[in-house]
């Protein structure tokens, strides 16, 4: 089944060092379409790196990776083209209204007629309302949602979203996961998203990868996962077994 | 028991010196301090010399009535004039962003609200601030003070009589008070500004105002002369405009009063003064007078700012 | 749109926003005032000076020695004028440049801006459209000022060649700012911390800006008297050039150590063709582009160059993330 899906991200040998520091040791990765892949991993993992480098915002330092086939160091304009990204806690331009932070973002995107793109966008996310209001009056949760509509807007077949409910409570959280959802159901955009809540790991991804100090130690199908550790009673024990494995067997460093 | 005031203090002493910016403009400050010296010694040496190679020209060429020699008996401290300079340029912006940061750094970081909830008033805050601010600000002046003292002894190959020693630690000080001036305006601005970088900006706007623009409105000096030492005691055009504005405006012209009164602590008062000795002694008193008003002023405005200000404000903006 | 237009419509529109931005050109708007109101003033007390010395002359009956009428030329009013272009416009340069990135990079809209489809040419080249246009703003409303007063207020024609001349000092002065510009928003990506990358700026405003050209100015042996060493002996320029010769060492140094400032550069072409020193007094343009091909030929250089290292700079990824 996997394989007549198509691969969008494919990650070979990516590495990435800063001086002596080593982020990401030779990550290996597959995402294929219409997925939405949960990326787990303590503070300090290597996530946001790795979506750094997938958004052609960093180099690696060795290592190749390619989004819906486009290299993202020899044709980044292309893969850029083909992504949209929501970075953690975005203040976006608070003097500016919704609309116009929209109107901006979408035009660096490369379209024209924002207006009725705008609107539209707005309108599936149900957010409609609030476009000549000032960002800076927004609450965290309206913040998000002018996050996702930018990310969005021009229809991209990948989206990356960094830790998206960071600073969020239990509505904005439950109201983000039917948002990512419906994207990627009825956009059928692929959905690559960093995350610490693993109860919304569970209620969201359809594949998740753990990385433990730049290494992945796991990858698998959340399906495929909840079979594997059915002893375990929830995402977090089968978490803290998986991160136990690896503390384990540290001189082995056996992938699982 | 160490004094909330005295925490606070030595907090912010210590954290100055972990910051490169301040490292950095304070090494500015230091090596321009050296530098000083050299300039003023190597300015009189050549000065000396091309006198005298114009009057050779001179008397070459026939002509009798020749000028006197201008630099005759210029005194040793002299040579520490171009300080006035530096004290006023990069002295006191060091001292404007010593203070200012003292409270952006706080806000910034965010601790404000863990500090305000602890057992310490507004008030004993902002003191600790000013009397850590204060004691950073003795200290460059003193090793200012200490570099001159060797500086001046090295070039001139003696050392200082008591008389000018004592002339020399009385400049630093009324250096220090102009410096302390500037401080308290960069930390009433960091207090009452809602963003960082106008916090430090107005400050900036103010210090021209003095540095450049009252002066150049009472002496029609342009701004980049009035850098020159020696333009300190030039005098003023004959003009109704310029005695009106020099009567109104002069008095509260900080930078002028601190030059006026080092250049006479320097002996370096090498213009044409066309004024009384009393006139001079009753515009430098008021202008003393005035200077320390400022600095009342301005450490006040900020104990006033601190109890307006409130610590669960949005974030600072850029 | 063409992205370029986008970004530098937004950092138009952004700055002419911007508290800061405001108040730095109210700022130097004011100084063009008061500088060509007090040099107008300083003329009038010359001119009054000359009338009693006249006087003084004629009632001794040594009617030969009366020196020649001080002229009138409106541009050596616009000295002062200079000089806080120098120093003020460089802090606008600076703070525009500064709040480009620092904008971006605080509100992490720069990684938003950098995931789309653009190369990281044209979003540079964005920006500096945009404060360009911004600094042209600025230095209109300069002129203008300069105009309405010495024209209209003062009632003063300027001749076509003393405007033409003005036009080129507005021009340099565009140059002179541009570099600050450029120089402050390369130091804001490539310096982690946004607050250290504005005091770093400021330092190096201080060193050359006003350190360097005081340095030079206090060591000039004309400048160790009010009024000039050379004019207060009674030595001609011709004469002042045969003693000096004979320190050249000292003058060597003193000019190398100038000329390492662009401010001081950018003065001496702006001084020259505003006819500060009087040789240069209703001399022709092109003999003074001629006399200073080198000092504004260092200013193109030095813009150049920094624009170049600003691209290098911003499309270096690394770069681009840190901050606070």
């Amino acid at each position: 089944m996997k394989d007549s899906k198509e691969i969008v991200i494919k990650i070979e040998g990516l590495t990435k060092k800063y001086g002596n520091f080593i982020a990401l040791r030779n990550l290996n990765l597959q995402i294929f379409k219409g997925e939405i892949f949960g990326f787990l991993g303590h503070n300090g993992a290597g996530k946001t790196t790795t979506v750094n480098i997938l958004t052609t915002l960093l180099n690696p330092t060795s290592g190749i990776a390619t989004i819906c086939n486009f290299d993202i160091a020899k044709e980044s304009i292309e893969v850029r083209r083909r992504i949209g990204y929501l970075p953690e806690n975005v203040k976006f331009y608070e003097n500016l209204t919704a609309f116009e932070n929209l109107d901006y973002l979408a035009k660096l995107s490369g379209l024209t007629k924002t207006e009725n793109k705008i609107k539209e966008v707005l309108s599936f996310l149900e957010f409609t309302g609030f476009e000549n209001k000032k960002i800076g009056q927004f609450s965290r949760g309206m913040k998000q949602k002018i996050g996702i509509a930018q990310a969005i807007i021009h229809e991209p077949e990948v989206l990356f979203l960094d830790e998206p409910t960071s600073g969020l409570d239990p509505f904005g959280i439950k109201n983000l996961r039917e948002i990512i959802i419906k994207i990627n159901k009825e956009k059928g955009i692929t959905i690559f998203m960093n995350t610490h809540l693993l109860s919304e790991v569970s209620k969201t991804c359809t594949t998740i990868g753990v990385l433990n100090h730049g290494n992945l130690i796991y990858k698998d199908s959340l399906e495929n996962t909840l079979k594997k550790f059915k002893d375990d009673v929830s995402l977090e024990d089968i978490y803290l077994n998986i991160d136990n494995n690896i503390k384990n067997q540290l001189d082995n460093r056996s992938i699982i | 028991m160490t004094s909330r005031i005295d925490i606070v203090a030595k907090n912010e002493f210590k954290t100055l010196f972990k910051e490169n910016t301040f490292i950095l403009l304070l090494l500015i400050f230091i090596l321009m301090t050296i530098f000083s010296t050299y300039i003023g010694w190597s300015a009189k040496n050549t000065i000396i010399n091309v006198y005298q190679e114009t009057v050779k020209d001179l008397s070459l060429k026939g002509i009798k009535e020749i000028p006197p020699n201008p630099f005759t008996g210029i005194p040793d401290l002299s040579i520490l004039k171009n300080m006035i300079v530096y004290v006023f340029l990069i002295g006191s912006l060091l001292a404007l962003v010593i203070g200012n940061n003292a409270f952006i750094r706080d806000r910034r970081s965010g601790v404000l609200r863990i500090i305000f909830s602890k057992f310490i008033s507004k008030q004993t805050y902002i003191f600790g601030k000013i009397v850590g601010i204060f004691e950073t600000l003795l200290l460059v002046v003193f090793i200012s003070f200490l570099l001159s003292l060797f500086s001046t002894v090295l070039i001139s190959g003696h050392f200082l009589t008591p008389i000018e020693i004592l002339k020399l630690s009385g400049f630093y000080a009324i250096s220090l008070v102009y410096l302390l001036i500037f401080s308290m305006v960069g930390l009433y601005f960091a207090i009452d500004s809602d963003g960082e970088s106008i916090a430090l900006l107005i400050p900036v706007i103010i210090w021209v105002l003095l540095t450049f623009v009252m002066p150049q409105i009472t002496s029609s000096l342009a701004p980049t002369a009035l850098l020159n030492p020696n333009n300190i005691q030039a005098a003023t055009p004959h003009s109704n405009f310029f005695h009106i504005l020099q009567m109104i405006i002069k008095p509260f012209s900080i930078s002028e009063s601190y030059k006026e009164i080092s250049s006479i602590l320097l002996e370096a008062n090498s213009g044409i003064n066309t004024i009384s000795t009393l006139q001079i002694k009753f515009q430098n008193a008021v202008g003393l007078i005035i200077m320390f008003s400022y600095l009342v002023i301005s450490m006040f405005g900020s104990i006033y700012k601190i109890n307006k200000f409130n610590s669960c404000e949005e974030e600072l903006n850029i | 749109m063409n992205p370029i237009i986008t970004i530098a419509k937004k950092e138009y529109l952004d700055a002419i926003k911007n508290r800061l931005f405001l108040i730095l050109t109210l700022f130097i708007m004011m100084l063009t005032v008061i500088s060509i109101i007090v040099a107008s003033f300083d003329f009038q007390s010359k001119v009054a000076d000359y009338n009693i010395s006249v006087q003084i002359l004629k009632s001794v009956g040594k009617t030969a020695e009366i020196p020649p009428t001080p002229e009138f030329y409106p541009l050596t009013m616009l000295r002062g004028v200079i000089d806080y272009l120098e120093i003020i416009g460089a802090i606008i340069g600076i703070i525009l440049g500064y709040l480009s990135i620092a904008k971006e990079k605080g509100k992490k809209t720069l990684q938003l801006i950098l995931s789309r489809p653009l190369k990281r040419p044209a979003i540079i080249s964005g920006k500096i459209v945009g404060n360009s246009l911004l600094l042209l703003t600025v230095l209109l409303i300069v002129g203008v000022f300069i105009y309405f007063i010495i024209c209209g207020l003062g009632k003063v024609i300027f001749l076509p060649v003393e405007f033409l001349k003005l036009l080129f000092i507005l021009f340099l002065s565009y140059l002179y700012m541009l570099f600050f510009y450029s120089l402050s928003s390369t130091l804001s990506i490539s310096i982690k911390s946004l607050p250290n990358a504005l005091i770093i700026i400021f330092a190096i405003w201080l060193i050359f800006v006003l350190i360097i050209p005081q340095i030079g100015d206090t060591m000039d042996p004309d400048n160790q008297i009010p009024g000039g060493f050379f004019q207060s002996m009674h030595i001609a320029k011709l004469q002042e050039k045969e003693i000096l010769a004979k320190f050249s060492t000292y003058e060597t140094t003193r000019n190398a150590l100038e000329e390492i400032s662009l401010t001081k550069r950018y003065e001496r072409t702006s001084f020259a063709l505003l006819g500060i020193k009087p040789e240069y007094n209703g001399k022709n343009i092109g003999l003074i582009f001629h006399d200073e091909w080198k000092n504004i030929s260092w200013q193109l250089g030095c813009l150049i160059a920094v624009l170049l290292f600003q691209y290098i700079v911003l499309s270096n990824k690394n770069y681009i993330l840190g901050g606070d």
